[in-house]
C-alpha cells in the first residue's frame, strides 16, 4: 500500500492499457486502475448467456493504429482479426446494394443501379486514399496550440500548411470539403444513387448527434475511412473471440511489459496536494501514491467528479462543462437459433457475413435524426448490424448465432419520460425495423440485451453514452479536444495527464490517444517540461 | 451598337455590388460601363411598387451595412443615401403575450432582458463585449482579398501574417472562441451564452438568415460571424435605408450610366427565402405592444419564432422539398420612418419567410404561393390579431420569383449559400477567389465572391482594387 508508482493509470479501456503498455515498456512502475470486474472498457466480451459471447459494446475493429499492433506486438499476445466483408443494404423497394471487399465485383453492382456511379467510385477511393494519406500523419500528433507563441507549435501547424499545398489542387478542394460539408453534400458531388450515398453517409453520423445532412458530418466519414488491417484500407473486421479480445491481447502485452492491472478498483478521488496530483483514493478507502496519475476516462468524470471545480481554473470548468457528449445511439445484441432471411436477398449467403446496413435512403436517415433532435429515439432508425458468429463460430453454441445492431439515434436526453421506462420500447423499435427487411427474424430471438445511452454511461462510464467520450464535430476535434489550451494530454493539475477518447484524434478503438498521451508524459519526465 | 466606344471594363448586373466596382474603377480613371438586364438598378437593393400607392425594399430590407469606406469614397450621403438606425434592433413577440426587445444600446438590452433571466441580463454585456472585440478583427476580412491557400505567394504569406498578428492580439479566450465558434450549430452558440429560450431562437435565427441550413445544423455559426464583420452589434444587422433599398442603388448609380443589355449569368445555389410584401391600411396591433409604444418597438426588425426548435422544425420541411407550414419569419414594416412609402395612414409590412425550397418535391410553385401567404398571415395573426382585416394588397415572392425577376438563380438572395465549404478562400471555388477567373480579363465581383451576400458592397469593392491593380501590372 505504501507502495509509490510512477504513473497511476485510471481505466483499463483500451486507451488506458495502450498508454501503460507503452509506459511500462519505456521502464515506468505503471499501475491501471478498472472499476470493473472486466477489462477493455467498451471493448470487451462478455458472455450475456451460457454460450453467447457478446461483443457488448463496440462490435468492428479498423481503426487500431498499424504501429500499435506492430510495437506491441498484439498478434503474439492473441490477437486475431478476422475480415468483415463488404455492407449489404437491403432497400425499401425489395432491391439492395451489395458492396463487398472484390473491387470488381462491386463495381458491377453499383453499375446495376447506375453507371455513372460505378465509374465514380473508382474516383472516389482513390480521393479518399489521398485524403487519408494527408490526414493520417495528423492522427499520432500532438496538436499544437495556435494561440501560443511556442515556435514549435507554429512550426507543426507550418508543416501541415506545407504539406497542403504539396496535394494537388482537386486533393485541396476535396480536404476543405470533407472538413466543413456535410455527408450527402459532399457524395453528392460524385455520386447520384440514393441508396448508396445513405449508406455511405451513415458512417458520417457515427457517435455524433448530427444528420447525414449536417455539416462536419463528412469529416466522420473519412475518420471512418481510415481503418487499415495489414495496410488494406478501408477494411474492417472482427477480433476473434469478440472485441474484448483486443483488450486482452493489449493488457498481456502491458503486463509482460511490467505494467500491473487491477480490476474492481473504482476510483473515488484524484488526490490534489497545492496543484499537483500525487495519487489516487479508491471508493474502498485505499489510497495510492503515484508520481504521475493519467485519467484515460472523460473529462467530466475525470475533473468534475474526481477533484472538483474549487481545485481547477474556472475558464477550464466553464469550457469542460460545454464540452459536448449526448449520446445519440443505443446498441441491441440478440441471441438467435437461426440466421435472418431478407426479402430482397433471401438465403444465408455471403452477405450475411459483412455489414448489414438498414439505410435505405437518405430521406429515412434524416428522418431519423429529425426524431432525436427533438428528443425521441427514431421510430425508424439506422443501423449498422453484423452477425460475427458467422465469421467466428466460437463465440455461440452449434447452429445458434449472435447478432450486434449499433442504433443510431438513441439520445440521451428525452424530452418526455425516462429511458429506464422506454428501453424495451426502443427494443421494439429496433426489431420492427430490422423486420420490415427481414421478417423471420422475431421467431429467432432467444435473447435480447438493449443498451440505451443512459445504460452505456451507468456500464461503460462513458458521460451520457457517447461512445467516443465526446462528440467528434469541428469544434471538439484537433487542439480543440477537449478543451481550448488543453489538447496536449496535459491539464492545468500538474502531474495530471488525460490519455482516453476525449482527447486527439478521438474514439473508435484506435489507441492513438493513449499512445500519444504517453509520448508526451514520457517526453516530460525525462525533462523537456517541468 | 458601339454608342459607347469601348469601355475599360464591362460590368455585367447593376447590383449594388456591379454599381460599386463601377463607382471605385470610375474613380480609379477606368471607363466602366454597367449592363443591367431589368429597367431598374440595383440588383436586390431595389424599392418597387407592389401594389398602387404602396412600395417596399423587395428583396433586402436592411442595408448590410455598406462598408464605412465605400460609403466615403463614392460619397453616397450626398447622392441621397439616408441609412436610418432605429432604437430597438428586434422586437420578438412570443404566443403569451409577452415580447423580446433588443435595442441599440447594449444596456438597455441588458435591462429589458433581466425580466426573461437575470443570468442573461449579466451575460449580455459580455456577450455583446465579446462579439464586438471578434467583429472587429474579423471586419478587415471584408476588404480583403482572400489569400491563395493553395498555391501562397510571397503576398499572400504576408496577408496570412496580418491575420494571423491580428488574431494574436485577441485576448486569448476570444482567440479560442473565434476557433470553436466558425465550425458550430448556432443554436448550440446561442445556448452557450443564454438561458431563455426567445433570446436564443433571435439569435440563432441570424446564423440561418437566407441559408439552406436549421439552426441545429453545424456551421451555422460562421454565417452569424459573418455578419457581425460587418456589424458587430449584438443586437444582428439594425441598419436601413429612407426611401427603400432602391436608393442605396440610385446613390450608387448617380454618376453612372446605366445601359440595359441582357445575360446574366450566376452561379449555382438553392434558395431557401421568399419575400412578401403587405399593403395595410394601418398599424397591425401586435398584443405584445397594447398599451406601449408600438411605433418605436416595430421600427427595428421583427422576429416570429420564440422556439430554436420551432425554427429548425420549420426547416425540417424544406429537407424533404416541402413548404414550411410555419415558417420562420423576419417582418419590417419600414413605412413607420419613411411614410413616403405608403399612402396617408397605410403601411407597408415586408417579411422574409424560411423556408420555402426553390425545388419543391411534388408540387410546383405556382400553386403554393397561396399556400405561402396564408401561412405567413396566418402566423403573423397570433401575434397581431387584426392583420388579416388590414390587408389590402400583397405580393409574394418565391424562389423561383426571385430568380426570374432579379436573375438570382436558384433565387438564393446571397447568390451562393454561406457555408464554411463555400466562405473565404473557397469563395466561389478554391483557387478562384481572388475575384478572377479562368478566362483572362473576366472577374467576378457579386455575391458569389468573398464576403458574401449582405450588401456590404465589399465584393465590388475589392474586385474593382484587383481590377485596377491588373490593370497596373498590364501596362
Amino acid at each position: 500500500m505504501s507502495e509509490r508508482y510512477d504513473v497511476v493509470v485510471i481505466g483499463g479501456g483500451h486507451n488506458g492499457l495502450v498508454h501503460a503498455a507503452y509506459l511500462a515498456r519505456a521502464g515506468k512502475k505503471v499501475l491501471v486502475l478498472e472499476r470493473r470486474h472486466i477489462l477493455g472498457g467498451a471493448a470487451i466480451t462478455e458472455e450475456v448467456l451460457p454460450g453467447f459471447r457478446f461483443s457488448v459494446a463496440s462490435y468492428v475493429v479498423s481503426l487500431l493504429r498499424p504501429e500499435i499492433i506492430r510495437e506491441l506486438e498484439l498478434p503474439r499476445h492473441g490477437l486475431e482479426i478476422l475480415p468483415l466483408d463488404g455492407t449489404f443494404t437491403p432497400m425499401d423497394n425489395g432491391d439492395y446494394l451489395w458492396r463487398v471487399n472484390d473491387h470488381a465485383k462491386t463495381r458491377r453492382e453499383i453499375a446495376r443501379h447506375s453507371k455513372v456511379d460505378a465509374e465514380a467510385y473508382e474516383e472516389y477511393g482513390k480521393a479518399m486514399v489521398e485524403m487519408g494519406r494527408f490526414v493520417k500523419p495528423i492522427l499520432s500528433m500532438t496538436p499544437p496550440d495556435p494561440t501560443s507563441l511556442d515556435p514549435r507549435g507554429l512550426w507543426e501547424l507550418l508543416k501541415i500548411g506545407r504539406r497542403f499545398q504539396k496535394l494537388r489542387p482537386e486533393d485541396q478542394q476535396n480536404q476543405i470539403q470533407l472538413m466543413t460539408m456535410s455527408a450527402v453534400d459532399f457524395l453528392d458531388r460524385w455520386f447520384e444513387t440514393d441508396v448508396l450515398k445513405a449508406t455511405m453517409a451513415a458512417s458520417g453520423i457515427i457517435g455524433t448527434f448530427l444528420g447525414v445532412r449536417s455539416p462536419g458530418t463528412a469529416y466522420v466519414v473519412l475518420h471512418h475511412y481510415m481503418g487499415e488491417i495489414d495496410g488494406a484500407f478501408r477494411s474492417w473486421g472482427f477480433a476473434r473471440g469478440g472485441t474484448g479480445s483486443i483488450s486482452e491481447a493489449i493488457a498481456a502485452a502491458a503486463r509482460e511489459a511490467g505494467a500491473e492491472i487491477r480490476t474492481e478498483a473504482p476510483i473515488a478521488q484524484i488526490r490534489v496536494r497545492a496543484g499537483r496530483a500525487t495519487g489516487v483514493v479508491l471508493e474502498s478507502g485505499e489510497e495510492i501514491d503515484a508520481a504521475v496519475v493519467s485519467s484515460s476516462v472523460d473529462p467530466r468524470l475525470t475533473f468534475l467528479k474526481m477533484i472538483g471545480r474549487k481545485e481547477l481554473p474556472d475558464d477550464f470548468v466553464e469550457d469542460l462543462e460545454r464540452y459536448k457528449f449526448r449520446g445519440s445511439s443505443g446498441k441491441v445484441n440478440l441471441a438467435l437459433d437461426g440466421l435472418p432471411e431478407f426479402r430482397s436477398l433471401p438465403g444465408a449467403g455471403r452477405h450475411l457475413r459483412g455489414a448489414i446496413s438498414i439505410s435505405p435512403s437518405i430521406e429515412y436517415m434524416e428522418r431519423a435524426y429529425d426524431d432525436a433532435k427533438y428528443g425521441r429515439f427514431s421510430r425508424r432508425p439506422y443501423m449498422d448490424v453484423v452477425i460475427p458468429s458467422l465469421t467466428d463460430p466460437s463465440i455461440a453454441p452449434p447452429g445458434k448465432h449472435v447478432m450486434s445492431c449499433f442504433v443510431q439515434y438513441a439520445p440521451y436526453h428525452l424530452k418526455e419520460g425516462r429511458w429506464d421506462d422506454q428501453r424495451e420500447a426502443f427494443g421494439d423499435a429496433v426489431i420492427d425495423a430490422l423486420a420490415m427487411h427481414a421478417p423471420n427474424i422475431r421467431n429467432h430471438i432467444l435473447h435480447r440485451q438493449v443498451l440505451t445511452p443512459l445504460d452505456i454511461e451507468r456500464i461503460f462510464g462513458l458521460t451520457e453514452g457517447n461512445i467516443f467520450q465526446g462528440e467528434l464535430t469541428l469544434e471538439q476535434l484537433f487542439f480543440l479536444r477537449p478543451a481550448p489550451g488543453w489538447a496536449q494530454y496535459r491539464t492545468p493539475i500538474r502531474g495530471l495527464y488525460m490519455c482516453g477518447a476525449a482527447t486527439h484524434p478521438g474514439g473508435g478503438i484506435m489507441g492513438a490517444p493513449g499512445r500519444n498521451a504517453a509520448s508526451v508524459l514520457l517526453g516530460d519526465s525525462r525533462g523537456r517540461r517541468a | 451598337m458601339s454608342r459607347a466606344g469601348r469601355r475599360d471594363v464591362v460590368i455585367v448586373g447593376a447590383g449594388v455590388n456591379g454599381l460599386v466596382a463601377a463607382g471605385l474603377l470610375a474613380k480609379a480613371g477606368l471607363r466602366p460601363l454597367v449592363l443591367e438586364r431589368r429597367a431598374v438598378v440595383g440588383g436586390t437593393a431595389v424599392t418597387e411598387e407592389f401594389h398602387p400607392g404602396f412600395r417596399a425594399s423587395t428583396v433586402a430590407s436592411t442595408a448590410g451595412p455598406i462598408l464605412p469606406a465605400i460609403e466615403r469614397e463614392l460619397d453616397l450621403r450626398r447622392h441621397g443615401f439616408d441609412p436610418i438606425r432605429p432604437a430597438v434592433r428586434v422586437f420578438a413577440p412570443s404566443a403569451d403575450g409577452h415580447a423580446l426587445l433588443l435595442f441599440e444600446d447594449p444596456s438597455r438590452t441588458a435591462a429589458e432582458l433581466a425580466a426573461f433571466s437575470k443570468k442573461d441580463a449579466e451575460r449580455f454585456s459580455q456577450f455583446h463585449a465579446s462579439l464586438s472585440r471578434i467583429g472587429a478583427i474579423l471586419t478587415p476580412l471584408l476588404s480583403m482579398t482572400p489569400p491563395r491557400i493553395d498555391r501562397p505567394g510571397g503576398g499572400d504569406v504576408l496577408r496570412f501574417g496580418r491575420l494571423g498578428r491580428a488574431f494574436r492580439a485577441l485576448p486569448k479566450r476570444d482567440a479560442w472562441r473565434l476557433l470553436r465558434w466558425g465550425p458550430m450549430a448556432v443554436a448550440d452558440f446561442a445556448a452557450e451564452w443564454f438561458e431563455s429560450e426567445p433570446l436564443r431562437a433571435v439569435i440563432s435565427a441570424r446564423g440561418v438568415a437566407g441559408c439552406f441550413a436549421g439552426p441545429w445544423s453545424a456551421g451555422t455559426t460562421a454565417n452569424l460571424l459573418l455578419a457581425a464583420a460587418g456589424d458587430p452589434h449584438s443586437g444582428g444587422p439594425g441598419g436601413f435605408v429612407r426611401g427603400g433599398m432602391g436608393k442605396l442603388s440610385d446613390a450608387l448609380a448617380a454618376e453612372q450610366d446605366p445601359e440595359f443589355l441582357s445575360n446574366v449569368s450566376n452561379l449555382r445555389s438553392t434558395g431557401t427565402a421568399a419575400m412578401l410584401h403587405f399593403a395595410l391600411s394601418g398599424l397591425p396591433d401586435f398584443r405584445a405592444l397594447s398599451g406601449k409604444d408600438a411605433a418605436g418597438a416595430l421600427a427595428g426588425r421583427i422576429h416570429i419564432g420564440t422556439e430554436v426548435d420551432e425554427i429548425e422544425r420549420a426547416y425540417d420541411a424544406a429537407k424533404y422539398g416541402d413548404l414550411s407550414p410555419r415558417p420562420y419569419c423576419e417582418a419590417t414594416i419600414p413605412s413607420l420612418w419613411d411614410p413616403g412609402l405608403a399612402p396617408a395612414g397605410g403601411h407597408v409590412l415586408s417579411v422574409r419567410a424560411q423556408y420555402a425550397p426553390f425545388a419543391l418535391k411534388n408540387a410546383i410553385w405556382t400553386d403554393r404561393r397561396k399556400e405561402l401567404e396564408s401561412a405567413v398571415v396566418r402566423l403573423l395573426s397570433e401575434h397581431a390579431p387584426n392583420l388579416e382585416s388590414l390587408i389590402v394588397g400583397s405580393r409574394v415572392l418565391a424562389p423561383p420569383d426571385l430568380e426570374a425577376t432579379y436573375g438570382m438563380t436558384g433565387g438564393h438572395i446571397h447568390h451562393l449559400e454561406h457555408s464554411l465549404d463555400q466562405l473565404f478562400t473557397m469563395r466561389p471555388l478554391l483557387g478562384w477567389a481572388r475575384y478572377r477567373t479562368p478566362i483572362g480579363r473576366l472577374y467576378l465581383c457579386g455575391s458569389g465572391t468573398h464576403p458574401g451576400g449582405g450588401m456590404t458592397g465589399a465584393n465590388g469593392a475589392n474586385a474593382a482594387r484587383e481590377i485596377v491593380r491588373d490593370g497596373r501590372r498590364r501596362t
